[in-house]
C-alpha cells in the first residue's frame, strides 16, 4: 500500500518549494488565453442587453455585416425570446480588428419590447411584484428542515437573540476575464485555448455542442487568471467563439469585458437570515429558527449553510431562493460557508455577551471538532486574544481596536477520473503528464515535487505538462478543493511504478536484488551496501533508445477530506470617518499533508484576502430604478488591494499525512472574525455586509 | 467529466445537456442531475443559459422528455 511516508523521511515534500511557473508569470513569458494570437485570428465581440427584462420584437445585422472589416455576425437571440438581465447575449460579430468589430455592436438594430423587472429581493417578494420565472412570487419552493424539539429548546434556553443577518451579491472578479480562442483545424477537428478550470469538462461540452467526437477537440489551459468556480463550461462566449470561427474559417477570439464579467460571468448568491436562537445558562446551543432566502439572479442555488459548524439540537430552517432579473449565479469559492459562516459567528457571539462568556469558550461548549479545539489554542495565542476588550467598544481614542474569532469547514478529499503518466527518458529527462489544470494554485510545483521526491530529482528537474487534453489523460476540473487530492495520489503511483521499472534496468548492473535497491540524491543505491551505487544518468542511459513510460492509480489511502479552520482577525475603527482597517489575520487551517507549505500558504493568504473583501468591500448594487448594476467595474466595485490587505500569519495545521485540498476552506472564517472583531472595538453591531464606513458611522450615531 | 464517478441509479431519462457543477469535478455528486439541490446552479450545454433552446427554465424537474429539446444521455444535440 503506498503511503507518503513519515514527514522525516521527506526531503521535498511538505517543505516550502517556490512555484515553477513564478518566473514565468513575473516576466510575462507564461502565456494565458487572453495573450494567445493565432494566424489570421479575427476579434469578436458580444451585443448584450442594456435593460432587465425585455421582449425581442426584431433583431436587423445588415448594417453590421457591410461593415468593411467584419468577417461574420450572428444572432444569440431571435425575435419572441425573452431577454431577463442585464448582460444577456443579443448577437455577436467577428472582424479584422477589435475596434471594427466595436464599431459594428452599434450597428446591429435591436427592437426591444421592455417588460417589468425586479432587481432586488424585497421588490421580487413585493406584492404584485412581475412574475420573472416559473416560482410564485418569484420564490422557490422552500427546503424545509427540522429536527429535535425547538420548541422545547427555547423553553430551556436562558438567553435568546433574534437577529437578521445580510450578505449582498458578490461577484467573481477573475482578473483574466473568461473567454476562448478557437480555432477549427478542419470541419471535424476544433483547438481551443480556454481561460478554464476543466479542459476535460470544456472539450467534453464544446464536443457535444458541435457533434464530434470528444478526441477531436483539443482544448489548451497552460495558465489561468482566476475562476474560483464560475470557468467550468465554455459559457455562451465560448460555444459563439467556435461558432464564429465556423462560419469564418479564422481563429476567433472572443473574451469577455469586464463590465460583462460583472453582468453575466456569475457571482455568489447573497443571504439574508432571520434567525432566534437560544442557549442554556451552561452555555449550550439549544435552540435555532432560522427563515432566510438568497437570489442567484435569475438562476436558483442561491443556498447557504445555516446553521454552520456549531451543534444544535433543536433546530429549524427553512429556505429559498429568490427569483430577480439579474445575471445567474455560478458556484463561487466554498459556495454558501461564507455568507453562512458570518451570519453565524456573529450570532456566537451575540449569544455569549448575553450570557456574559468569553465568545471562545462559548465555541469551546458547542463545537465537537477536535481539531478546532486545538486551533482555537494555537490562533488565540497567536492573535494575543487575552488582549481583546472584556467590555467591547470600551477602548479609549478616536481609533478603537477589537478581536475576533470565526470558523469554517470543508470536504476536499479529492476523487477518481484522473489518468497521468511518468516518462522517465534515457537521457535522464522526466515527464510528468496529465490533463488536470493549473488554476494559479500550483499543481504543476506539486506535481513536480511528488516526483522528484520519488525519483531523487529536484522540481526543477520535473517537466510538467498539464492544461492540455491533447495527451488524452483526463483530469477532472478544479472545483471543490479536489485538485490536488484527486491528482497527488495517481502522479505518486505513477513515478512510484516508473522508478521500479527503472530498478529493473539497474538490478543486474548493480548485481542487487530489485528489492534492495534505493533512490538517493540523483543516484540509486544497494541498501545491503551503500558503496554500490550508479548515477541517475547512468541507470537512465541503461534505456537505450527505450523510455520509461508508467500510469498511476488514485489511491485513496493517500488521500483525506474533512478539512478545520479556524480564524482571528484583530481590527482598528476609526470612530471619526467609519473606516475598519485590519490589522492582522491569523489563520489556523487544517490540510493534511501540504505537498507544498509555501503554495499552501499562498492558498491559505487568498483565501483570506477574498474573505476580507466580502467583509469590508464587496457589493453588486443594482438599480432598482433602471434595472442595471451601477458598478460593474473595478472602480466602483472594490476588491482588497495593497492598502487593505493586512499581516497575515498562515498557521499550515497538517494533522494527518493525507492530501486533503484547501483551495476554498480558508476564505470562510474571516467574515465572521473580522465581523466580531468590529463589534469588539466599537461595541455596535453590524449584520449587514459589507461592513462600510456609512455603516459604521450609523450604527456608532444609533448607539449615541 | 464523468469518468471515475460513481453513477447515481437514474429513476427516469437524463437530459445529457444539462449541466450542474457536480458533472465536472472529480467525486461531484450525480445526484443533482436526478433530484435539484438548492445550493447549486443548473445550465444547458445548448444554450449556456439557465433556459434551453426552448426558452424554458432548466432544472433536474423541468428537464423532461416532453420537452422538445430534450435529449436523454446517449441521444443527438439540439443546436
Amino acid at each position: 500500500m503506498a503511503s507518503w511516508g513519515e514527514a522525516s523521511q521527506s526531503r521535498l515534500i511538505g517543505k516550502r518549494i517556490t512555484r515553477l511557473s513564478g518566473k514565468d508569470k513575473v516576466t510575462g513569458k507564461a502565456k494565458y488565453t487572453y495573450d494567445i494570437n493565432r494566424p489570421g485570428m479575427l476579434f469578436a465581440r458580444i451585443l448584450r442587453s442594456d435593460v432587465a427584462h425585455a421582449t425581442v420584437m426584431d433583431i436587423d445585422l445588415s448594417r453590421a455585416e457591410a461593415l468593411p472589416g467584419v468577417q461574420a455576425v450572428m444572432p444569440l437571440t431571435e425575435a419572441g425570446r425573452i431577454l431577463r438581465y442585464q448582460g444577456q447575449e443579443i448577437a455577436a460579430v467577428a472582424a479584422e480588428t477589435d475596434d471594427i468589430a466595436k464599431d459594428a455592436l452599434r450597428l446591429i438594430f435591436v427592437e426591444l419590447e421592455e417588460l417589468p423587472f425586479v432587481v432586488t429581493e424585497a421588490d421580487a417578494m413585493a406584492e404584485n411584484a412581475p412574475q420573472i420565472r416559473d416560482w410564485e412570487g418569484n420564490q422557490s419552493n422552500p427546503g424545509i428542515n427540522e429536527q429535535g424539539d425547538v420548541k422545547a429548546g427555547f423553553e430551556e434556553a436562558a438567553v435568546t437573540v433574534e437577529a437578521t443577518y445580510h450578505a449582498p451579491v458578490q461577484t467573481h472578479v477573475c482578473l483574466e476575464t473568461h473567454g476562448h480562442v478557437t480555432e477549427w483545424t478542419d470541419e471535424q477537428n476544433l483547438t481551443v485555448w480556454a481561460s478554464t478550470q476543466a479542459v476535460f469538462g470544456v472539450r467534453n461540452d464544446f464536443a457535444r455542442r458541435f457533434d464530434i467526437p470528444a478526441n477531436q477537440v483539443r482544448v489548451i489551459t497552460e495558465h489561468m487568471g482566476g475562476g474560483f468556480g464560475s470557468k467550468f463550461g465554455p459559457g455562451v462566449e465560448g460555444h459563439t467563439a467556435a461558432q464564429l470561427s465556423r462560419i469564418t474559417g479564422k481563429p476567433i477570439k472572443l473574451m469577455l469585458t469586464r463590465k460583462a464579467e460583472h453582468l453575466v460571468a456569475g457571482n455568489r448568491p447573497s443571504m439574508t437570515q432571520h434567525v432566534k436562537a437560544g442557549a442554556s445558562s451552561d452555555g449550550r446551543l439549544v435552540a435555532y429558527d432560522m427563515r432566510g432566502y438568497g437570489t442567484g439572479g435569475i438562476s436558483s442555488g442561491a443556498g447557504f449553510q445555516a446553521p454552520y459548524v456549531y451543534h444544535v439540537e433543536n433546530r429549524k430552517t427553512e429556505k429559498f431562493n429568490v427569483a430577480t432579473n439579474a445575471g445567474n449565479q455560478r458556484a463561487m469559492r466554498a459556495p454558501g460557508h461564507p455568507q453562512g459562516a458570518f451570519a453565524m459567528d456573529s450570532l456566537m457571539d451575540e449569544l455569549a455577551e448575553k450570557l456574559g462568556m468569553n465568545p471562545l469558550e462559548f465555541r469551546r461548549i458547542n463545537d465537537s471538532s477536535e481539531v478546532r479545539q486545538a486551533q482555537y489554542t494555537l490562533g488565540a495565542q497567536e492573535i494575543g486574544w487575552h488582549r481583546r476588550n472584556t467590555v467591547p467598544g470600551s477602548g479609549t481614542g478616536v481609533k478603537k481596536r477589537g478581536m475576533g474569532v470565526g470558523s469554517g469547514q470543508w470536504g476536499g478529499g479529492g476523487g477518481r477520473g484522473t489518468q497521468a503518466r511518468v516518462t522517465i527518458n534515457a537521457d535522464g529527462t522526466v515527464e510528468a503528464v496529465t490533463g488536470t489544470q493549473d488554476i494559479g494554485t500550483g499543481i504543476r510545483t506539486a506535481i513536480a515535487i511528488i516526483v522528484a521526491e520519488e525519483l531523487g530529482l529536484a522540481p526543477t528537474d520535473i517537466s510538467v505538462k498539464v492544461g492540455d487534453s491533447g495527451p488524452g489523460l483526463p483530469s477532472g476540473g478544479s472545483g471543490g478543493s479536489q485538485t490536488t487530492a484527486s491528482v497527488a495520489p495517481v502522479i505518486k503511483t505513477a513515478a512510484m511504478a516508473a522508478k521500479q521499472k527503472l530498478f529493473e534496468h539497474v538490478a543486474p548492473l548493480l548485481k542487487a536484488p530489485v528489492d534492495d535497491l534505493r533512490i538517493g540524491s540523483r543516484t540509486i543505491y544497494v541498501a545491503s551496501d551503500r558503496t554500490n551505487t550508479v548515477t541517475w544518468n547512468q541507470a537512465t542511459g541503461l534505456l537505450g533508445q527505450e523510455s520509461i513510460s508508467e500510469g498511476g492509480n488514485w489511491d485513496q489511502e493517500l488521500r483525506q477530506g474533512g478539512v478545520a479552520g479556524t480564524q482571528f482577525a484583530e481590527v482598528e475603527v476609526d470612530t471619526q470617518t467609519g473606516h475598519v482597517k485590519v490589522l492582522k489575520i491569523v489563520a489556523v487551517q487544517d490540510c493534511g499533508l501540504a505537498i507544498n507549505r509555501l503554495t499552501t500558504e499562498s492558498q491559505i493568504n487568498g483565501g483570506v484576502i477574498m474573505g476580507l473583501g466580502q467583509t469590508l468591500l464587496e457589493e453588486r448594487i443594482m438599480d432598482p430604478q433602471t434595472g442595471r448594476m451601477l458598478n460593474a467595474n473595478l472602480e466602483d466595485y472594490k476588491v482588497p488591494g495593497t492598502y487593505e490587505i493586512p499581516e497575515i500569519k498562515s498557521i499550515v495545521f497538517d494533522t494527518h499525512r493525507k492530501v486533503t485540498g484547501v483551495g476554498e476552506p480558508p476564505c470562510i472564517p474571516t467574515l465572521g472574525a473580522i465581523a466580531n472583531a468590529v463589534y469588539n472595538a466599537i461595541g455596535v453591531r453590524i449584520r449587514e455586509l459589507p461592513i462600510t464606513p456609512d455603516k459604521v458611522l450609523t450604527a456608532l450615531a444609533e448607539k449615541a | 467529466m464523468l469518468e471515475g464517478k460513481s453513477l447515481p441509479i437514474f429513476n427516469r431519462p437524463i437530459c445529457q445537456d444539462l449541466r450542474t457543477k457536480a458533472i465536472y469535478i472529480p467525486g461531484g455528486n450525480l445526484q443533482n442531475l436526478v433530484e435539484e439541490n438548492p445550493a447549486t446552479h443548473y445550465w444547458c450545454n445548448c444554450t449556456m443559459q439557465v433556459v434551453g433552446p426552448d426558452d424554458q427554465f432548466v432544472s433536474p424537474k423541468a428537464c423532461k422528455q416532453s420537452r422538445a429539446c430534450f435529449s436523454p444521455i446517449g441521444g443527438k444535440p439540439v443546436v
